[in-house]
């Protein structure tokens, strides 16, 4: 246990809006950002809490509460929860958005759990995790001073660190509409309860007349490993549908490559479900 | 830390610790033993209450979360017509919880007709998945929520006419 | 159904309590070298094995285990020492700092058991099993093995000790078994067992996870009480209750079946092999309805039936529902199935042609005078469609080549049949004297004491009725006290079943008696009945003689599944349940208990070793529930085993034709399924 006992005494800041935030975090960079807390309380599961010394809750601060819908994207501020962008977003969701987040938790869990607090977790990729990536999703980063996007992979491109800096607080979450013919998403077990045999998929694809005019697929592991290939998605491209054998071939050659790399990872019972679950998207592709 | 809130429609004072959760502040604070505390992680949902209109875990609340909140337990629930309403339904379908869950059912179907006043059989599943209570049948549920449902459209078709 | 309707463990708050924690082995098989901790904070009171006043044990019949671990531990979350303090908060954290060391030695294993593992073991012969084998036309022969299943229990296992004046103690605790948790807190904390009462808080479902276990719990909380001179609260963390309360048995079970050659079943010879766990606590109890159940509920005249109980590393095992019957009969069922495959008969038709009917020994053992109703698996299988489905499925089993071909789904169905019987088979020196006190007072008020535990009310409403037809009053007029150890007397552990039958029987007999007296002699009338030892005697499995239940309630299931091909998960589509159980009370509470039972079952087969978190159900196979009509047995049954008696075997079958794979073992996880048909 640490050394912040229950004898030294959290304390809670609560600040209302992101300037108050953003230089209540520069002062103490060190205090837990607590929005919905799903996750810190999770991993809790005595009676008593034990919060670090200084606590900030985000859950007031106005502008990270909002939801906005231009023409080209939809902006979620990084502390709206889960259950508000399903009620709010219901006609407006990229469906596999809509379907993943649906599929988090319970109901009572997702009116607390916010998409800051998913994209935010470091130890591991979250099940929207394929998602998010497919849907080409940026973060807007603060800190006192000074504002910056980046998109998710590179935010979380290195395993269990997120590109967060000191100070730095992800406050805005945009995801570009797109149109897609075929959106596909499917979780299989849970993440967090039995992490061995969790897989998350997300395929989108554009068809026109029987060609495959882009496509994208990626899946979502246990621990931070996600498989997704630019190559095997451009070897896609251009192939008439329904994907016959031979086309089919070498994709599935490229995603074994990948899943063999990983086999310390990977069990052969999940790269089968992987294998199984990419001929379940080239089969729907027919369908649409 | 001084914490204030509306309790069941009373707004309340409790000088508590911060990281205290709301499940012991109802509990120990208030004598409101209706919200169980049993896992203290969010999967059995015993402790659920209504926070701001929606469903939530109060285990998952500590004391600072909750300053300004509006805290709905069965207790400010019953008395009300849709109470009653949930309570015909639950005893119409011969669904019966036992009394450890049944207040986490009760403002659970309470939550999901609120959002969504016409569930099919999958949304109801999934509305009541966050209690983990093995007691009562899953097929007298469903009905339940179906009856609870025709209720109230009908009452809303009295009210137009 | 108010939630105020009653107070469980967690919501007794006594005046100045203070709070009780265990901590735990961290480890399996060890033996413990030292146990360190900084000096005591304020108030905080620490007991180990030596403190224990009295005697550092539970027991049930001759089985025991120790209430702390004392120098050796045998399984992960074997209690070390207790601790209690006025903020548990700062007792975690304590609790945190206290460093003990192990010298740890590997597990022991169920599967190559030492020879001194072997806890218990029984052989019964009945007619000449080796000579009907030798003659046999074609021995079928298979191996079956289950895995264990951890107890979801909702509300907490805990206990509340108060101490009181003149020595005395005063103990609420959820208990199945209230004089067991006087006997053993008594003999823990060194006082007379008239020094300590019982009462029992509010519970919910627990299935039979409360027999001995709470014992355990109050006897924690009672040793704090009396070594700090203060009331104590110990309320168990979910995860350690789930950890450490006792699970069903894993199970191993050869079954060999001499068949002659119309394929009719001529003898039986079965080994069962129970992992006991760590301290097998129930050992004969599971063992003997393991072995009976294993042998099948088909007609068997020459039988041998082996068993043993082997102990291991694994937290106790314990009753569970069914206490060794559902794992008998997940071995008997999916046997008796594979004999039908193998005779090219579909499993309906051979369970019904070799189904004991009147006449016939069950496993070798006197004719049960409750038999299966002549339409239990006829109906279950015309309610389900059995026959056209199942032969419609082995025809698309036998065209699939892969797995994942089109336009196949992978769809199997199962059927199965078995009993559940009332009351426990071993002598419990404990439970032998059960007994019950019913008083009618002069104006007309009937009160019936008992220590058995209704759990919601259930068996409640069934001694309500009993006691009012009985002698003509209403059941307005009639109390049941709630149970108290000061009060009731002790009418021995409880299930639903034991309520039902055995001491709805005394009530019954307590009637009859004040009915014949009430008219002769001066009211109040007060009449004690207790349960003779001499007619549970009756039946020995050692010595192969008599009626194993008293009574028998009898199920038939039929599960319809389709296996996924992408996610290898096996979808139910559709079960459906014949129950012959005599008398219902209540169709509802019925229906219910049934229903939960199947999930439960279901659970069992599906979920992953080991897992402690209940499943989630987001749709909903239909269920159909059938109660044969029971005009011939007013006497109600137990249901509450039923549905886990037959749903896994029913399962395992009917993934068996969906895949084309035989399987064997429970669970079935979809990782075995992408295994066994890797090659598809």
């Amino acid at each position: 246990m640490s050394d912040e006992s229950r004898i030294s005494r959290t304390n809670v800041y609560t600040p209302t809006s992101l300037a108050e935030l953003l230089s209540l975090y520069d002062k103490l960079p060190s205090a837990l950002l607590f929005s919905g807390g799903t996750h810190i309380l999770r991993a809790q599961r005595h009676k008593h809490l034990v919060l670090p010394a200084n606590v900030i809750n985000i859950s007031k601060v106005q502008e990270m509460r909002r939801i906005n819908r231009t023409e080209r994207h939809l902006d979620i501020g990084a502390a709206v929860p889960i259950g508000t962008i399903l009620s709010v977003g219901a006609n407006v969701l990229p469906k596999v958005l809509s379907a993943a987040l649906a599929e988090i938790a319970s109901p009572a869990v997702r009116n607390r759990a916010t998409m800051g607090g998913n994209i935010c977790i470091a130890e591991r990729r979250m099940s929207t995790y394929p998602v998010y990536l497919l849907l080409d999703m940026q973060l807007e980063l603060r800190k006192e001073g000074t504002v910056r996007w980046t998109p998710l992979n590179r935010f979380a491109a290195s395993g269990e660190r997120l590109d967060l800096g000191r100070g730095e607080v992800l406050t805005r979450i945009r995801i570009p509409f797109a149109a897609w013919d075929v959106e596909v998403y499917r979780k299989i077990d849970r993440e967090l309860e039995s992490p061995e045999n969790f897989l998350a998929f997300c395929g989108l694809a554009r068809v026109q007349r029987n060609v495959i005019a882009d496509i994208r697929f990626s899946f979502g592991t246990a621990g931070t490993l996600i498989l997704r290939s630019r190559e095997a998605e451009n070897e896609l491209i251009g192939r008439r549908v329904p994907i016959s054998d031979r086309d089919a071939q070498p994709i599935f050659e490229i995603m074994d490559d990948l899943t063999a790399q990983n086999q310390n990872l990977l069990s052969g019972f999940q790269r089968g479900r992987i294998r199984a679950l990419l001929r379940w998207f080239f089969s729907r592709l027919v369908e649409e | 830390m001084n914490i204030a809130f509306t309790l069941n429609g009373k707004s309340v004072v409790v000088n508590v610790e911060p990281e205290k959760r709301l499940v012991d502040i109802l509990r120990e604070n208030f004598s409101i033993t209706s919200a169980k505390a049993g896992c203290y992680s969010g999967e059995c949902g015993a402790c659920s209450v209504l926070f701001d209109g929606a469903l939530a875990c109060s285990c998952m609340l500590p004391a600072f979360a909750v300053r300004g909140g509006e805290v709905l337990t069965i207790e400010g629930f019953e008395g009300s017509e849709e109470h009653a309403e949930i309570i015909k339904a639950f005893g119409d379908a011969g669904y019966r919880p036992c009394s450890y869950c049944a207040s986490a059912r009760i403002l659970a179907v309470e939550a999901l007709l609120r959002t969504n006043p016409q569930p099919d059989e999958r949304e109801v599943l999934i509305g009541l998945s966050g209690i983990s209570c093995q007691c009562a049948g899953y097929t007298s549920l469903v009905k339940a929520v179906a009856l609870a449902v025709e209720a109230r459209k009908s009452k809303r078709r009295v009210r137009r006419e | 159904m108010s939630p105020r309707d009653g107070r469980f463990i967690n919501d007794y708050y006594v005046e100045g309590a203070l709070s009780g924690i265990v901590v735990r082995s961290s480890v399996e098989n060890a033996e413990i070298l030292s146990l360190s901790y900084h000096s005591l904070p304020r108030g905080v009171t620490l007991i180990t094995a030596d403190e224990i006043p009295g005697e550092n044990l539970l027991g049930v019949g001759s089985a025991s285990m120790p209430l702390l671990a004392d120098k050796r531990v045998r399984y992960r979350g074997e209690p070390i020492l207790l601790l209690c303090g006025p903020d548990e908060g700062e007792l975690e954290l304590f609790a945190s700092t206290i460093e003990i060391r192990f010298d740890s030695a590997p597990p022991l294993s169920f599967l190559h058991p030492e020879q001194e593992q072997i806890v218990l073991s029984k052989e019964v012969v009945v007619g000449e099993p080796q000579a009907q084998m030798s003659q046999a036309f074609q021995v079928v022969e298979g191996e079956y093995s289950t895995a264990a299943q951890e107890h979801f229990v909702s509300d907490a296992q805990g206990a509340v000790a108060i101490p009181e004046e003149e020595d005395r103690l005063r103990i609420y605790v959820p208990t199945q078994w209230p004089f067991h948790v006087v006997r053993t807190v008594a003999r823990a904390v060194g006082l007379p067992e008239r020094s300590i009462t019982v009462h029992i808080p509010h519970m919910s479902a627990h299935k039979d996870s409360r027999i001995w276990y709470p014992s355990l719990v109050a006897a924690h909380a009672a040793l704090l009480a009396r070594a700090s001179g203060k009331s104590v609260k110990l309320i168990l963390p979910k995860d350690d209750a789930i950890r450490t309360t006792p699970r069903r048995a894993p199970s191993r079970i050869l079954v060999r079946t001499a068949l002659d050659k119309d394929g009719v079943p001529t003898a039986h010879d079965v080994q069962v092999s129970f992992d006991g766990g760590s301290y097998p606590l129930l050992a004969a109890e599971i063992l003997e309805r393991g072995m009976l159940a294993a042998a099948g509920p088909y007609r068997s005249a020459h039988v041998r039936i082996r068993g043993q109980v082997v102990a291991t590393s694994l937290p106790p095992t314990g009753a569970f529902i069914g206490l060794g019957l559902a794992q008998g009969f997940f071995a008997a069922e999916t046997h008796a199935s594979r004999i039908a495959e193998l005779s090219q008969a579909d499993p309906f038709t051979w369970k019904q042609a070799n189904l004991i009917t009147r006449g016939d020994l069950l496993a070798g053992f006197a004719t049960p005078s409750d038999l299966p109703p002549e339409t239990l698996l006829s109906r279950v299988a015309e309610i389900s469609d059995f026959k056209r489905k199942h032969a419609a499925y082995e025809m698309l089993k036998k065209r699939r080549e892969t797995i994942e071909e089109r336009g196949y789904p992978l769809r199997g169905i199962g059927i199965s049949v078995a009993y559940q019987g009332s009351d426990f088979l071993e002598h419990y020196e404990e439970a032998d004297n059960s007994s019950v006190i019913v008083r009618l007072d002069a104006d007309g008020r009937l009160t019936v004491r008992t220590s058995a535990v209704s759990i919601d009310g259930a068996a409640e409403g069934v001694w309500k009725e009993t006691a009012g037809k009985t002698l003509g009053i209403e059941t307005e007029r009639i109390e049941v006290l709630p149970p108290d150890t000061s009060q009731s007397p002790d009418s021995g552990p409880s299930t639903f079943s034991r309520n039902v039958t055995v001491v709805n029987t005394l009530i019954a007999r307590a009637c009859q008696t004040i009915a014949r007296k009430r008219f002769r002699a001066a009211l109040p009338i007060e009449v004690k009945r207790s349960f003779a030892p001499a007619r549970l005697g009756r039946f020995s499995l050692d010595l192969g003689g008599g009626e194993p239940f008293a009574s028998l309630s009898w199920g038939a299931a039929v599960v319809e599944t389709e296996v996924d091909a992408i996610t290898f998960e096996s979808q139910v589509r559709g079960i459906w349940m014949t129950v012959a159980c005599g008398r219902i009370y209540d169709d509802a509470a019925a229906r219910k208990t049934i229903e939960n039972g199947i999930f439960h079952g279901l659970w069992w087969c599906a979920s992953n070793h080991g897992s402690s978190r209940e499943p989630r159900v987001y749709t909903l196979p239909p269920i159909t529930i059938d109660f044969l009509d029971a005009a011939g047995r007013p006497t109600p049954g137990g249901i509450e085993e039923l549905a886990g008696n037959v749903i896994p075997s029913a399962y395992v079958s009917a993934v068996a034709q969906a895949t084309g794979r035989y399987f064997d073992t429970l669970p079935i996880t979809p990782e075995l399924i992408y295994h066994y048909t890797e090659d598809m």
